[in-house]
């Protein structure tokens, strides 16, 4: 096939696929189709000034709320549409510098806030699966562009699950790095306690190269450190088996039904002992869709033919996960968006009064509902008295979550969870109410608040679907996590949507 | 929660909220406030955590090396040891402002 052929074909692939799933906001089509060639036609010693290092030429989607110099950076936001980075995050820089070339800026909720992508205020983000159903979010426009071939792996942040459980949703890679194992210089800070910058990627090998090559201590963040000299490797299993290890795995149905039980019957913020819809509410949303139950089954049977052994665990903690998860992220979020004023950032209204008319003018037009809701939420949980009830016993929560999984992972060399209790999910009807997606962040977002790494990879396909399961590990352990995840892949090869093709090698 | 506790708030955080708005807003927020006050029942649950979760203390940050300083030098130093230095950002900052004169940012007249 001669290289011209090849590219045309490659072009064309990208137009239809972008025309259905909609994934780059901004996005150098030269760069990514350029490569394709390179990609497909790479020989061993292959050299050229721009094809050195173990990512040579292979473009990547980066999430918009990381900085590429030159590239927008809006967060999926109107309020800061138009604004252009000055600078490239850290993370992007390290793998430029192995040959990697950023080819665009890929969709997202509003700053991070949402697991659908449809809180954009750009345009929605189809899932490559079922264009009718969402990509996950918030890094749904990375997954969906590596789920469809567009490139082979992209970058995302990782807040609360928003790379896995994209990832999940669209059946690639989701890898969300210990907290501090990859610099956040570059990343748009929503809750700078919790938050990584975390890798979506085609294979599990691919997610390791990507992960190995932007990890590590970085001057401009102090909140950056170096794994530790006992840490997992990271060096390739080059199609060894990985090493059988002991596997924790968690019951969700416990987990619900200890959920149900726990938090019915609590008063309400102001002492009235309403009718606990919240309660009922977050227990129904943590119930796993049958299919993913199914492939949860199917995953575990599937790690113990591969000689894991697998151990019944228990995290007692998990329960009030989700309440302090929302509480801490909330919190930080109301106070790291405070920036963002029409003065130090974003657009600001033609005409104001004041000062004080101009800061809520350019806020009040440039927010989406979700993150006006959670900047709200975030300044109530910090007012003067309200404190302690909220934040303060959140971070003691926090604690106690760091200390359970800290147990639980003495005995175990990691933590088998589902993602996310439903697939992909419908839009209107057919989709999950904005609190019952909160709520079912159950599973992801106590990686978060421990600090943990967590890998969520795709275990098969239900109902057309896409599901799979994510490990928990030890601090710096991705390593681990990633032998186990390979050698599952090796046995188990990722399923791919209809009209795949892969273009990178 | 009363309607007025949220205008409050918004007051608080800038976000001008207006009447509409603050209806729309109300039950999102008033759902995610009890859904967060069902962590009272932590205070009891020594299931849970294996202690009282008042006798813990508050974790902020996973992991704190503390205090690491950057080198303290102008960003037009290349002793800049980092693979992505903010070699000469002042500048590239300053010419992206949408009016300069002389390294000064030209900004609207305020009365």
């Amino acid at each position: 096939m001669s290289r011209t052929v090849l590219q045309d074909g490659f072009s064309a692939y990208l137009d239809a696929w972008e025309a259905r799933i909609g994934s780059f906001l901004e996005k150098d089509a030269e760069t990514i189709a350029g490569s394709a060639v390179l990609g497909a036609d790479r020989e061993p010693g292959y050299a050229s000034d721009s094809t050195k290092g173990v990512l040579r030429g292979l473009p990547f989607g980066v999430k918009d709320n990381i900085a590429v110099k030159d590239m927008r950076l809006s967060c999926g936001s109107r309020l800061l549409d138009g604004f252009r980075s000055p600078y490239s995050a850290t993370a992007v820089a390290r793998l430029a510098a192995v040959g990697a070339m950023p080819a665009g800026k890929t969709n997202m909720d509003e700053f991070g806030m949402g697991s659908s992508t449809d809180n954009s205020a750009f345009m929605r983000t189809n899932n490559p699966w079922d264009v009718e159903r969402v990509a996950g979010g918030s890094s749904g426009g990375s997954a969906a562009a590596v789920a469809a071939g567009l490139v082979p792996f992209a970058l995302g942040s990782d807040t609360g699950g928003s790379v896995r459980q994209p990832a999940n949703f669209c059946g690639v890679v989701g890898l969300k790095p210990t907290y501090g194992a990859v610099s956040r210089f570059g990343l748009v800070a929503y809750a700078s306690s919790l938050e990584t910058i975390g890798v979506l990627a085609d294979s599990v090998a691919r997610a390791r190269t990507v992960f190995a090559a932007m990890r590590g201590a970085d001057p401009l963040d102090q909140t950056s450190f170096d794994a530790p000299a006992d840490a997992p490797s990271l060096l390739p299993l080059g199609g060894k088996p990985a090493e059988p290890r002991a596997i924790g795995v968690l019951s969700p149905s416990a987990v619900a039904k200890a959920l149900a039980s726990t938090l019915s019957g609590q008063a309400g913020p102001a002492g009235n002992g309403g009718p606990d819809e919240a309660a009922r509410e977050a227990s129904a949303a943590a119930m796993l869709e049958p299919e993913v139950a199914l492939g949860f089954e199917a995953a575990k049977e599937g790690l113990r033919a591969l000689g894991h052994r697998l151990v019944d665990v228990e995290l007692p903690s998990l329960k009030y996960g989700v309440p302090a998860y929302y509480t801490i992220a909330t919190a930080e979020a109301s106070a790291n968006l405070a920036r963002f004023d029409g003065i130090r950032y974003g657009n600001r209204p033609a005409y104001a009064e004041n000062p004080d008319g101009l800061i809520d003018g350019a806020r009040g037009s440039g927010f989406g509902d979700e993150v006006k809701l959670r900047i709200l939420l975030g300044t109530f949980v910090l007012r003067s008295g309200f404190q302690d009830r909220y934040y303060l016993r959140a971070q003691r929560i926090r604690t106690g979550i760091r200390l359970d999984f800290n147990r639980v992972l003495a005995g175990v060399d990691a933590v088998l969870m589902p993602v996310f209790p439903t697939r992909a999910f419908g839009r209107g009807e057919r989709g999950l109410s904005p609190f019952a997606q909160k709520a079912a962040d159950l599973f992801t977002c106590c990686a978060n608040l421990a600090g943990l790494p967590a890998l969520a990879f795709p275990t098969g396909v239900e109902g057309g679907l896409p599901v799979g399961v994510q490990l928990v590990g030890k601090a710096f352990g991705e390593g681990l996590l990633l032998d186990v995840a390979e050698g599952y892949e090796a046995a188990h090869p990722i399923a791919r949507p209809a009209g795949y093709r892969a273009f990178w090698g | 929660m009363v309607r007025e506790e949220l205008q409050a708030t918004a007051g608080l955080a800038h976000l001008d909220l207006s009447e509409d708005e603050a209806a729309a807003a109300l039950p999102a927020f008033e759902l995610m406030l009890e859904y967060f006050a069902a962590m009272k029942a932590a205070d009891e649950d020594e299931g849970a955590f294996g202690v009282p979760v008042l006798d813990l203390p508050p974790t902020t940050q996973a992991f704190s090396a503390g205090n690491r300083l950057r080198f303290d030098a102008t960003a037009n130093n290349s002793n800049n040891t980092n693979s992505n230095p903010l070699y000469n950002l002042a500048n590239e900052l300053l010419n992206r402002s949408p009016e300069s004169e002389n390294r000064f940012v030209v900004i609207p007249n305020v009365l």
